[in-house]
């Protein structure tokens, strides 16, 4: 929906920038429209960050580049946060967001930085934080703290926010690019939707909006016109129109269109035998938070999915499993033994041979300033500790042996997890714990924020594990996902199983049926019908 | 091994920075005052003579290296050396006996402050500073704000009158707990466990790791080096003053900062403590013989402790900036970056929850 206009509103020209002697960036060119979508996709490690960085002004040196805004023209390299002033403003992937705050107090965090007003008055702030939620169609207290939004409401105050500063910005007569980078990345499907809405609301007032994402199919859903990076360099620049799913993914991956790529796996129909070893792990009864006695069985050898659609409570499950939080009751059972849930704790998990591996990979899974090999080798450091003293060396190598097992790039023990990027330190983290090679592998959401290539490794990853007899439950909000990895599906809608999928009938659809049909809540039901309308 | 090079070049001033200070402080001094300084008589007492403050710092280094700060470990110190003097002087207790009672003491106060920081969940960083000050007052208590001298010899010549090589025996205490804490965390699974523990409790939580028991048994292992200073701060001077322990409180926090940018650098470690805290003592001995006033003892330990932390800060962002722009991969330093400027300061926001880590600045929740 471009609008009529006079040039883009932000125009990126030949941009290079080098680390060192390589160029992170080679002539990559990008530009914005009035009004326009502008999706920026690319696997990790593709240039997007840098980009990104380029624009935010973290990058001062080695970089070329002819940056066009509105009436102004700049060769030189930017201070950090200078674009701001020029009407270019950011929502990152952790949202800048407060939760002890209220939503209005979180709207005017930027303002109370960048203005030195000696009174404020609130009544006036609400009513002017309410007028614009409504101009966007949200539904939104301002009153309300942010940590009981969900965090699609979350995401949203966020890149409200963003379009205050924009407004506010000095060049305010035009209407500048809001970035978002990869704002969308911890919002499940259902969620993403009330995102697209208002993304859409913000463009139609003419701001062009810079749409980086790893989810190809959102980018398709919301995008005017995308640009594809590989390796530094723009391999596509195409409306939206001439783009389909496997375009994309085929672009991404290799760099042209019509390669063969498998973005999702692939079915497996047969339910393979289970070897013998562990016990089969019995859930009944869960309850807790949401959930409302759940039950399911998972046997060894086989990978049973758990999904649902935003707040059903179904990451939840190997939460509680887990013991990452405290469920109200229920009971785990592997063969003779029996656990009460509602006492359960991730170190007496581990002692029952089970792993987890956490969603929230920055804050629940990694260490960032600590070295790969302290990251991955610490649940077998027992092993290399040998007459009184860890053996250090050895310790190195076998990280480098795990590093090298698991694709995990580069394969350097020394390196600080931090420095890897999103893909890799996700196989790291798998690394650390398929290597103990774990009866249990419980799974969070194991492929957010995950490039296309280190996916297809984690789902190889995932199903070793379950060959070599491993019973794993795979949580996660992607329902193609889902679909291609799981022998029987969990469907949980409202804190309850509704639908038990297996075997060929499992697909998205299946899925979608009984995410939404499952639903009570009379306010999901309409878009329950939309949705299944759709497909 | 790629980053081999980037290593060396950048590694030997970083790791060494401190010792190469110091000998140029050493150098300074001794050309200062040529016939005072650089005798050996002087190198003995400098070296011997810091030990229950050396000792001190390694305590505390333990519970800082699992994100916990404990502010109650120099009155520990002084608790524990008035309960040797007065066991042993006023009740005529066998000193050995008295030193196991004292440990005993600071162990459980240890214990108790783990206790309540980590089962109630309350900021270690205010519970420490009360129960520091609840210390200091039982400490004035028993002792009736007097000092107790006349500690039995066989503790004084254990720790100062006997020599070996010329060094008081203290200075081998300090470095037997010095090895021991580096042993501990170098080479025993136990003490890498901590380590994660500091950076990343959530992190060492869902990794199954028993991150209370942990924290507690820092706190208590704190209270009982810390005692263990005390004891031989007795020793040192023969006798126990209910004030004097209080003051090293502040030096030991400047060693442990200040060591943790060298050796290994980022990281709060055994050696670098034990270096940072002679390059203290060297210039505070050196500007003594200077014929200085002694409030520079205190502009020099509370200035070494803001610049140490000021330092640590600055070659954390140096390293981080540098290591980002080689490998672009980190959204959260973006996030850092554009949003302490553009938005409401995320990076931030996370960081006011964290713990204290190897060459973080002390100062938390800086919104």
């Amino acid at each position: 929906m471009t609008q009529a206009s006079s040039g883009p509103l932000l125009s990126i020209r030949n941009l290079t920038k080098y680390f060192g002697a390589s160029p992170a960036l080679d002539d990559v060119s990008l530009s914005v429209a009035y009004g326009e979508i502008r999706g920026l996709v690319g696997q990790n490690g593709s240039g997007k960050s840098t980009l990104i960085k380029c624009l935010a002004g973290y990058h001062s040196q080695d970089l070329s580049w002819l940056l066009e805004l509105p009436g102004k023209e700049l060769t030189r390299a930017l201070r950090p946060g200078e674009i701001t002033a020029f009407g270019v403003a950011f929502v990152h992937q952790d949202l800048g967001v407060l939760g002890d705050l209220s939503v209005l107090e979180n709207l005017l965090l930027t303002e109370f930085a960048n203005d030195h007003r000696r009174y404020i008055g609130w009544r006036a702030e609400r009513t002017k934080a309410k007028e614009i939620f409504e101009q966007f169609g949200l539904d939104l207290d301002p009153a309300a703290k942010l940590s009981v939004l969900r965090p699609v409401e979350q995401a949203q105050v966020a890149i409200v926010r963003a379009v205050l500063q924009l407004r506010s910005a000095k060049q305010a007569d035009h209407p500048g690019v809001l970035v978002l980078d990869e704002a969308t990345t911890f919002l499940d499907r259902a969620g993403r939707e009330g995102m697209y809405d208002l993304l859409r609301a913000i463009a139609a007032e003419g701001s062009g909006v810079i749409f980086v994402s790893h989810d190809i199919n959102e980018v398709l859903n919301v995008c005017d016109a995308v640009t594809v990076l590989r390796d530094g360099r723009v391999v596509e620049d195409a409306p939206r129109s001439e783009l389909t799913h496997d375009d994309l993914v085929s672009l991404i991956v290799t760099g042209r269109r019509g390669a063969e790529v498998i973005s999702r796996p692939a079915r497996r129909e047969t339910l393979p035998v289970a070897p013998a070893g562990g016990a089969s792990l019995e859930i009944q009864g869960l309850t807790g938070d949401l959930l409302d006695d759940v039950s399911l069985t998972v046997h060894p050898g086989e990978i049973v999915g758990v999904t649902g659609i935003v707040g059903s409570g179904w990451e939840l499950v190997v939460e509680y499993l887990w013991g990452a939080r405290r469920a109200e009751s229920g009971t785990c059972r592997l063969g003779s033994r029996s656990i009460a849930l509602e006492a359960m704790s991730p170190d007496k998990a581990l002692g029952l041979s089970m792993v987890y591996v956490p969603s929230d990979r920055l804050r629940e899974s990694i260490v960032p300033d600590l070295s790969l090999r302290e990251n991955v080798m610490q649940p077998v450091l027992a092993k290399s500790f040998e007459k009184g003293r860890l053996r250090l060396r050895r310790l190195t190598n076998a990280c480098k042996e795990v590093l090298e097992k698991y694709a995990v790039a580069p394969a350097e023990p020394s390196m600080p997890m931090g420095l890897l990027s999103g893909g890799n330190q996700q196989k790291a983290v798998l690394a650390k714990w398929l290597q103990t090679d774990p009866l249990y592998v419980l799974l969070n959401e194991p492929t957010q924020g995950v490039d296309i290539g280190a996916r297809q490794r984690i789902y190889e990853l995932v199903r070793g594990a379950a060959a070599r007899g491993a019973a794993v439950i795979y949580a996660s909000a992607d329902w193609e996902e889902v679909a291609g990895i799981s022998n029987r599906v969990m469907v949980i809608s409202e804190g309850r199983v509704v639908e038990r999928i297996e075997g060929a009938d499992i697909s998205v659809d299946a899925i979608a049926q009984g995410a939404y049909l499952g639903m009570r809540r009379s306010a999901d039901l309409s878009k329950a019908a939309a949705l299944l309308e759709d497909a | 091994m790629s980053t081999a090079p980037r290593r060396a070049q950048e590694g030997f001033v970083r790791r060494y920075g401190v010792i190469i200070v110091w000998v140029i402080v050493l150098i300074v001094f001794s050309l200062l005052r040529p016939k005072t300084f650089p005798t050996a008589s002087n190198f003995e007492t400098l070296l011997a003579s810091q030990a229950p403050l050396g000792i001190l710092s390694l305590g505390l280094l333990i519970p800082l290296s699992a994100g916990d700060y404990d502010l109650s470990v120099a009155s520990v110190l002084t608790l524990s050396g008035m309960i040797v003097a007065i066991l042993n002087v006023n009740h005529g207790m066998n000193v050995w006996q008295a030193a196991l009672i004292a440990v005993v003491v600071g162990a459980a106060i240890g214990l108790l402050n783990g206790i309540i920081c980590v089962g109630a969940g309350i900021d270690p960083f205010i519970v420490t500073l009360g129960m520091g000050t609840v210390v200091n007052g039982v400490t004035l208590w028993i002792s009736n704000s007097t000092p107790v001298s006349g500690i039995a010899q066989p503790l004084v010549n254990m720790v100062v009158v006997n020599r070996l090589g010329g060094l008081s025996l203290e200075f081998f205490y300090l470095i037997i707990a010095a090895a021991i804490i580096w042993y501990f965390y170098e080479f025993t699974p136990a003490g890498r466990r901590i380590l994660v523990v500091g950076r990343g409790r959530e992190v060492a939580r869902l990794s199954g790791m028993r991150v209370k028991r942990i924290r507690i048994l820092a706190f208590t292992a704190a209270g009982f080096v810390g005692a263990l200073a005390g004891v031989v701060y007795v020793g040192t001077s023969g006798s126990a003053d209910p004030t004097a322990g209080t003051t090293l409180l502040l030096p030991a926090f400047a060693a442990v900062f200040l060591g943790s940018t060298t050796i290994s650098p980022g990281r709060f470690n055994a050696w670098g403590t034990l270096v940072a805290v002679y390059f203290l003592t060297t210039g505070i001995s050196g500007l003594a013989l200077l014929g200085v006033q002694t409030f520079v003892q205190q502009l020099f330990y509370g200035g070494a402790l803001v610049i140490a932390v000021l330092l640590s800060g600055i070659t954390r962002r140096n390293r981080r900036r540098k290591d980002a722009s080689q490998l672009p991969t980190e959204p959260q330093q973006l996030g850092d970056a554009v949003g302490a400027v553009g938005s409401g300061a995320p990076g931030k926001a996370i960081a006011s929850q964290s713990p204290p880590s190897g060459g973080e600045v002390l100062g938390t929740g800086g919104e």
